[in-house]
């Protein structure tokens, strides 16, 4: 059904008086029922206390980034564990009479746990410093003063709590210190061990090396230098005193065939003032002279070539370049030899430095290593060493009460006027409900039951072709009938609503 | 009621247009024409003495203003002139929807609660207030009767299904009086199980021929049972010309609604009743 407020209406009214032997029954039944409960219903009064939890006290900002105070996060749980705790519950038992009865170790949880749903530990506004305690009873003095106990335990508790606290603090990091100073000491032998153990791990070291390295670098380079020009001078010489032996040999033959042509020559000239050429003597001459102009020409020609070869000795030791280019030549020689042997050793302390730098960065390694645990140690350490400072004077602090600091900031009252649901309540909702329900249930049948109750409904969403809508013609004695049926209904309910005035009246004024 | 009119209205629309597709579908002859006029002509002097056949009808006792009442039964003088006028307009609706006189109505509800019979006897009434024209209400509601309680016409006597199980009783017998001028009840006499043949029976047809030939200013009303409890409605409605669903407030649901009126079909279907909405 998709009705309107009035259609609505409409209906709800005609099926209110279509069932009103149900809605009648139900009303009473509401009515009653809600004004027996109000009548019955116990008075609970509630006592409350209002505890600051004051952190800003006038030693925080003094003593900022040295003490510590104790922070109180959750407020309303951990209030929640001190006031609910076997502790206090057990002096509250004791204090307030419930111990009285001896109850076992059962009964006892049962009336903790009434007493903790009794006890409201809440935070106002969150997450604040206000902590509000309050406690329900049917008797208010006890309310009130459970509240209070319940406010001055938590004080008490909370103080012993935070200065337990920070105790533990202290010791804990004052353990700390120690043993991170054990730890310390320990890495100061083992730095100190290793460095006696290797001479090398000393600082420094490694450059002293690496520029030994370097300058035994550069000396192998000077004399691999050296060498090869000595190498090139020594070629050379040799190259010289060669070519200054050849032309020597060739330029002394030369000679001696000059010579003897020349005598060959003057006993020719002798010969032939006495006989003629065709003499023996002359012709052998002439003969001997042609062999050795021959042998001229071969040697000019082979000077010519550079052909050097041939008898060289005989004659180099009288030229004074050759004896010059030797002397040299053996000069350079002792020198190339002298050069080597320079690096050879030079290269030998190279090798050493070499292997000396590895020694060194493994040395390095160990020792970085062993330093650095030293250094987080000692860093620890001395972090530890303030924070116990810190953890000190927050002890104090704590010991003294100057911390978080607890004041009652409302402290508990008795409270006369009973809270949460009272007869009021039940007198208001019963006159309200006692119609609700009823309407309720009907307009609930009236969707369930799928009827059709809307004439709209048939001639729109249908598009039926409706001819009229006829209603009913009540007969007289249905007129009267009807009459008097309204009559009875309006009659229990006004006797409903004398029955709650009447109530009301008694509550009120009758002292009930 | 603007909606309702409308409504109503849309559903004379569509009636007319089915007419006149009929009267499109099947041309007239000349033969058909001359015996028109000889009917017409028949039909004449039949209305003249029906008439004056109406005028002669033995009235009996007729019922005090106290009593239709008591009833709850309309007539002209009534102070709810509102229920009144709307029975009133229901009878105009009816008749320019059959476009004739002496056509039969069947008055039937889609659940057996509710008042359809008391709202077939008003419709029934309302007709009779013309001087010139009656009313005949049949209660064809074998199994729960109720128009005979409503005019006091007692247990005993005969009725419709005596009339149709008995060649000896005449149609005379079966017609009773009502207390209200011009309108005359047929009650459903005998109660037998199986009231469908009798309703189906060649007799049954001769019993609307024979009713609406007697008096041409009549107006047959057929009070019958519920549309989907009982088949006597589902025959009822193949004969009558046109058919009432009575829709009961808060008794009924959509889908009761519409099986009903797949029964009844369009082209029968006048209109609805809402009956207490």
């Amino acid at each position: 059904m998709n009705l309107s407020i009035f259609e609505l209406l409409h209906v709800l009214s005609r099926e209110v008086w279509e069932k009103r032997r149900i809605f009648a029954l139900l009303y009473v039944t509401t009515s009653i029922s809600f004004l027996v409960a109000g009548w019955f219903w116990p008075k609970i009064y509630s006592s409350e206390s209002t505890i600051l939890v004051d952190e800003r006290n006038i030693l925080r900002p003094l003593m900022e980034g040295t003490a510590v105070t104790t922070d109180v996060v959750d407020r309303a749980r951990r209030a929640s564990e001190i006031v609910f705790s076997r502790a206090i519950m057990d002096k509250t038992l004791e204090k307030f009479g419930w111990n009285e009865s001896n109850p076992d170790e059962l009964e006892k949880e049962r009336i903790v746990s009434q007493i903790q749903e009794r006890t409201q530990i809440s935070s106002l506004g969150g997450n604040s410093n206000l902590i509000r305690i309050s406690y329900s009873d049917r008797d208010p003095v006890k309310a009130y003063e459970v509240t209070e106990f319940f406010a001055e335990q938590f004080i008490a508790a909370s103080i012993a709590a935070k200065q337990k606290e920070s105790r533990s603090a202290y010791d804990f990091i004052n353990e700390q210190v120690n043993e991170y100073h054990e730890k310390l000491k320990t890495a100061e032998e083992a730095l100190k061990d290793y460095r006696s153990q290797n001479l090398d791990a000393n600082p420094g070291t490694q450059g002293t090396v690496d520029a030994r390295i370097i300058e035994l670098r550069r000396k192998i380079e000077s004399t691999e230098l050296e060498l090869r020009e000595l190498s090139i001078r020594e070629d050379t010489l040799d190259k010289q005193i060669s070519g200054e032996a050849d032309v020597t040999a060739t330029l002394s033959r030369e000679g001696q065939f000059a010579q003897r042509l020349a005598n060959l020559q003057a006993q020719l000239e002798e010969l032939r003032l006495t006989y003629h050429d065709t003499y023996p003597d002359i012709v052998r001459i002439k003969s001997q002279m042609a062999e050795v102009e021959k042998l001229m020409a071969e040697d000019r020609a082979k000077r010519a070539k550079g052909d050097n070869t041939g008898n060289v000795g005989f004659l180099a030791a009288d030229n004074t370049l050759y004896q010059d280019l030797r002397s040299k030549l053996s000069s350079t020689k002792t020198e190339i030899a002298t050069l080597n042997a320079r690096l050879t050793e030079t290269q030998d302390l190279l090798h050493k430095e070499e292997a000396r730098i590895i020694r060194i960065n493994e040395v390095d390694a160990k020792l970085a290593e062993l330093t650095r645990d030293y250094e987080v140690n000692q860093s620890l350490y001395n972090s530890l060493l303030r924070q116990r400072e810190s953890a000190y004077i927050s002890m104090n602090i704590d010991a003294q009460n100057q911390g978080v600091t607890f004041k009652v900031q409302e402290p508990a009252a008795l409270q006369l006027t009973p809270k949460g649901i009272r007869f009021a309540h039940f007198w208001a909702g019963g006159l309200v409900m006692s119609f609700v329900v009823p309407l309720g249930l009907i307009y609930g049948i009236t969707l369930v039951d799928q009827k059709v109750r809307d004439a709209n409904e048939l001639s729109e969403k249908m598009g039926l072709p409706v001819l009229a809508s006829v209603y009913h013609i009540n007969t007289p004695t249905e007129y009267n009938l009807n009459t008097a049926k309204k009559s009875i209904i309006t009659l229990v309910i006004l006797m409903s609503w004398i029955a709650y005035g009447y109530a009301a009246w008694l509550k009120f004024h009758g002292n009930i | 009621m603007s909606k309702l009119e409308s409504a109503f209205s849309k559903a004379l629309e569509e009636r007319s247009k089915q007419t006149a597709i009929q009267k499109e579908e099947s041309p007239i002859s000349e033969v058909q024409v001359v015996k028109e006029k000889q009917h017409s002509g028949n039909r004449e002097v039949l209305l003249t003495t029906s008439r004056k056949q109406i005028a002669k009808m033995m009235q009996g006792d007729m019922l005090s203003e106290e009593q239709l009442a008591k009833k709850r039964l309309i007539h002209p003088g009534m102070e709810d002139t509102k229920l009144l006028s709307t029975y009133r307009n229901i009878r105009t609706k009816l008749v320019a929807l059959a476009g004739r006189e002496n056509f039969t109505t069947l008055v039937t509800s889609v659940v057996s609660k509710g008042s359809s019979s008391l709202i077939a006897a008003n419709i029934a009434a309302v007709f009779a207030f013309d001087d010139g024209k009656t009313a005949l209400l049949i209660d064809a509601n074998i199994h729960a009767p109720a128009l005979d309680t409503l005019f006091d016409l007692g247990v005993e006597g005969e009725g419709l299904i005596d009339y149709l199980e008995s060649e000896s009783i005449s149609l005379e017998q079966i017609i009773k009086v009502t207390g209200i001028p011009r309108l005359r009840v047929i009650p459903t006499g005998s109660v037998r199980e199986n009231s469908t043949e009798y309703l189906g029976s060649e007799k049954m047809g001769e019993f609307l021929s024979e009713i609406l030939r007697r008096y041409p200013d009549r107006y047959p009303i057929f009070d019958a049972p519920s549309v989907l409890d009982s088949a006597d409605s589902r025959i009822l409605i193949d004969m009558c010309d046109q058919v009432i669903l009575v829709i009961p407030y808060g008794q009924c649901t959509e889908a009761e609604i519409r099986s009903a009126l797949d029964v009844i079909g369009k082209n029968k279907l006048a209109g609805v009743i809402l009956d207490q909405f």
